[in-house]
């Protein structure tokens, strides 16, 4: 079983009295370790997809299982903790808090789960030099560059171990070469911390990197490849 | 009463009553003062002689028609009036309360209490209104973060436990800052009083004095800020589940 299943996924979205089918029965099986990329054109559904397969939203119908969680049988507060403690995001428009440093942002999700300080701190200042943001721990997202801010958004995302991390088109919002760094980091994450790594993208860099490229359009999986190493 | 009789201090006054005997009682007196009420009428109804003129006028020998107690704790009149029925022959004492003597300051009084109930009543509703408005103004404001914190997998409790903690600390805020301020505007006032002369004939009529002396009665503060305390958590609770009920996507939406 893989560390993804997800079975006839269904959703539709009501804008108005419009109905927008943004999946219409989708099927998917990842396993760990895997470095993934949902690809397609804008509204071919990958956003929702990440997010059901996140749990930050519900599917209409089909079943969604998690490292071995059934979202069917989960409660909003069950589903928040496998969040915690299982699945790890990072947005296309970053996310960080404002008002906390890169160091603090990072241990944020550590402090949730209710580690102790000292292992919070140490954990975090680890993961931050692991993604190149030495000596920048005390730096506030205001004061980094999208490529640092969207850094920290993957160290917050892996710090705790996750069994998944889930990347909402990471890369959209910056250049190529600074895109280019932060899928090496992710990569060398997925390598060294066996992460498994599901993005969704139309940004053919990112498309290069995944090792395996499903595509989606309208709603539906129109391609699953293993890509060549 | 001086004014009505066109007569002044030191001339003589001649005042008739019924007697014991049921006959005419009268008897001249020369005006030694003059006293000024707070109510009109109370200039105008006493007149203020010694007991034994009044007992020679009235031909009472030694005997008395009224005695009037003040007791210092007006919540203990009823029982004081109990005791004195108990204690006194009830074929020669007749024992009276204030209230039943003045049934219609009784009433005004119970219909003040009704006044007061509904004024608290508005400015409880008020307040409550003004801490949903901004307990669910900061939550709205803040809908992305709380979307972000739900992904990040903070439980929909903790984030009601946090709105809720916000609104405990706007409360003890406010509160103490309107303790503070209540204390010392009924100290400054406690001295001179609120001087009510300009409204002085309706303070006549609602039997009022025409000078208010503000004072804290703990039992009042207590139960005052605990009413806050606990309608303020009350109402804030809806805007607390507003914030937990919202789904990450929706909250991430949310521009």
């Amino acid at each position: 079983m893989g560390i993804v299943e997800c079975v006839n996924i269904k959703k539709t979205y009501h804008q108005g009295k419009v109905e927008v089918k943004a999946l219409r029965g989708v099927n998917l099986s990842i396993d760990e370790g895997e470095f993934v990329a949902v690809a397609g054109p804008s509204g071919s559904g990958k956003t929702t997809m990440l997010n059901i397969m996140g749990g930050l939203d519900a599917p209409d119908s089909g079943s969604v299982v998690v490292d071995e969680h059934n979202f069917d049988k989960m409660t909003r507060s069950e589903l928040a903790s496998l969040r915690l403690h299982r699945v790890g995001f990072v947005f296309q428009a970053y996310n960080l808090i404002p008002v906390l440093s890169a160091l603090e942002n990072v241990e944020f999700v550590m402090l949730l789960q209710g580690l102790p300080q000292a292992e919070r701190r140490a954990r975090a200042k680890s993961i931050l030099d692991d993604v190149g943001l030495e000596g920048m721990y005390d730096r506030r997202p205001a004061e980094l560059s999208g490529g640092q801010q969207q850094r920290v958004a993957v160290a917050r995302a892996i710090v705790s171990n996750p069994a998944i991390v889930l990347a909402d088109e990471p890369t959209a919002n910056l250049d190529s070469k600074t895109g280019h760094g932060l899928l090496d980091i992710m990569e060398q994450m997925n390598e060294k911390k066996k992460v498994t790594f599901i993005f969704s993208t139309h940004d053919q860099m990112v498309m290069d990197h995944a090792r395996r490229l499903i595509l989606l359009r309208d709603g539906l999986v129109v391609d699953d490849r293993m890509k060549e190493v | 009463m001086a004014d009505k009789f066109e007569t002044k201090l030191g001339r003589k006054l001649v005042l008739m009553s019924q007697d014991s005997g049921r006959e005419i009682g009268s008897k001249a007196f020369r005006i030694v003062g003059m006293f000024t009420a707070e109510m009109e009428a109370t200039e105008k109804q006493f007149a203020f002689v010694t007991l034994r003129a009044a007992q020679q006028m009235l031909k009472l020998e030694n005997r008395i028609s009224e005695l009037s107690i003040i007791i210092p704790n007006r919540h203990e009149v009823e029982r004081v009036a109990e005791d004195l029925r108990d204690a006194l022959p009830p074929s020669t004492y007749e024992v009276h309360t204030w209230r039943e003597l003045l049934p219609l300051v009784n009433a005004y009084l119970s219909l003040f209490d009704i006044f007061i109930f509904i004024w608290f009543l508005v400015v409880f509703i008020a307040m409550g209104f003004g801490i949903v408005n901004t307990t669910l103004m900061a939550v709205f404001e803040r809908i992305r973060e709380f979307g972000l914190l739900k992904a990040l997998g903070m439980k929909p409790w903790w984030i009601v436990r946090g709105v809720l903690t916000e609104s405990f600390l706007l409360l003890v805020m406010g509160t103490a800052v309107g303790n503070i301020l209540s204390f010392l505007s009924v100290f400054a006032l406690s001295g001179s009083g609120i001087d009510l002369s300009s409204f002085a004939a309706g303070a006549e009529f609602a039997g009022i004095s025409r000078v208010i002396y503000p004072a804290i009665h703990p039992k009042d503060v207590v139960m005052a800020n605990l009413v806050v305390f606990i309608l303020g958590l009350l109402v804030s609770v809806y805007p607390a589940a507003k914030a937990a009920r919202f789904t990450p996507v929706e909250a991430l939406a949310h521009t």
